[in-house]
């Protein structure tokens, strides 16, 4: 039967038993469906028909793989971004797993295919496809297509500014879990167990960069816990290991300031992540 | 061992077409009892040879390639 999805979706493989099989399968959900038996065919199809949403591919073929074909859709038909991937394939690889990530494909079903998971990838694929055509207005008769622009944009930046203000402030509280840890490790050894200078430095530059503030050579070696000579030393270490960095004070040129170097700052926020990750999971 | 993979494929691929064709079968309904219990039995059969296909696929190690 044929209805208004009837020319969304576009299905490639080069077998052509499959393709007769999945357009029954879809047709059995009121979903029609053009075929192509090669990736060439299915680029030639898509650029005389701009009606299609959502391409179901196969991912092992012949002469053009479906990766190689599905980002070829995505570089040709970059003006686009309404276009639902749906790969197919017989076995998970991470490889594959990590090139639908990149296609930003929709969904990615296994060999033997199942006809009721095929039905709902595609269902969700053309419902995906009709909200964003709706955003960018390029279905025709759209309705308030500025209006869902608007709250889209609107959504955006607010996505925006709450992982800027929720990153320092979650790395922020992750060092304060450290340095009470640290506290309790001390309460419990003692000086039997001798501090570590050079991330005590880290922590505390670490500190000064969310908090925005800047730490002299000798606030940052006192911060260390240990000698003089010996914070110096470790300060040294870690700008030699380009994880931070000496500034000069405009104002003062007798003063120097310590920083973490962006190396050292995405090293700390790749650490503290993680040891977040780690305590929330462990809940 | 390339060779051996792509033979799995090509066996993988007529599961597919044979799972496709006998769920189709079974979704059209009308049939007798013991053509519908054949039929799922058969689609049970290749859902097993498609579990011991993805065993041996485990057994030959990760492939590079993109499948």
């Amino acid at each position: 039967m044929e209805n208004e999805q009837s020319r969304r979706v576009l299905v490639v493989d080069d077998e052509v038993r499959a393709l007769r099989l999945v357009s029954r399968v879809l047709g059995g959900d009121a979903i029609g469906c053009r075929s192509a038996a090669s990736a060439a065919e299915a680029i030639g199809m898509l650029a005389e028909l701009t009606e299609i949403d959502v391409i179901v591919s196969d991912i092992h073929m012949p002469v053009t793989g479906g990766i190689e074909f599905l980002g070829e859709v995505r570089r040709r038909f970059a003006d686009r971004p309404w276009l639902q991937l749906i790969l197919i394939t017989g076995r998970a690889s991470v490889e594959t797993a990590v090139a639908a990530m990149r296609l930003e494909a929709s969904d990615y079903l296994f060999k033997p295919l199942e006809p009721k998971a095929l039905r709902e990838a595609v269902r969700h694929g053309l419902t995906r496809a009709d909200s964003i055509r709706e955003v960018r207005g390029t279905r025709p008769g759209s309705t308030g297509a500025a209006e869902l622009q608007q709250i889209a944009d609107t959504a955006r930046q607010l996505a925006d500014d709450l992982r800027r203000t929720a990153e320092p402030d979650s790395n922020l509280r992750m060092l304060g879990l450290l340095q009470k840890l640290q506290e309790a490790r001390d309460s419990i050894f003692g000086e039997a167990v001798m501090p570590e200078p050079a991330w005590e430095m880290l922590a505390e530059l670490m500190r000064a960069r969310l908090a925005d503030t800047q730490l002299s050579v000798t606030s940052l070696a006192l911060s260390s816990r240990s000698p003089m000579t010996t914070a110096l030393r470790r300060i040294e270490d870690l700008i030699q290991g380009g994880l931070a960095e000496r500034v000069p004070d405009p104002a003062d040129r007798r003063r120097t300031y310590v920083e973490l170097t962006p190396e050292g700052v995405a090293r700390m926020r790749t650490f503290l992540d993680g040891f977040a990750r780690t305590v929330f999971d462990s809940k | 061992m390339n060779e051996i993979r792509g033979l799995l494929h090509d066996v993988n691929d007529e599961l597919s077409i044979a799972v496709l064709e006998l769920e189709l079968l079974l979704e059209q309904g009308g049939l007798d009892a013991a053509t519908s219990a054949s039929l799922a039995s058969s689609l049970d059969a290749c859902r097993r040879a498609a579990a011991s296909l993805r065993q041996v696929w485990a057994a030959l190690g990760p492939s590079r390639e993109l499948v």
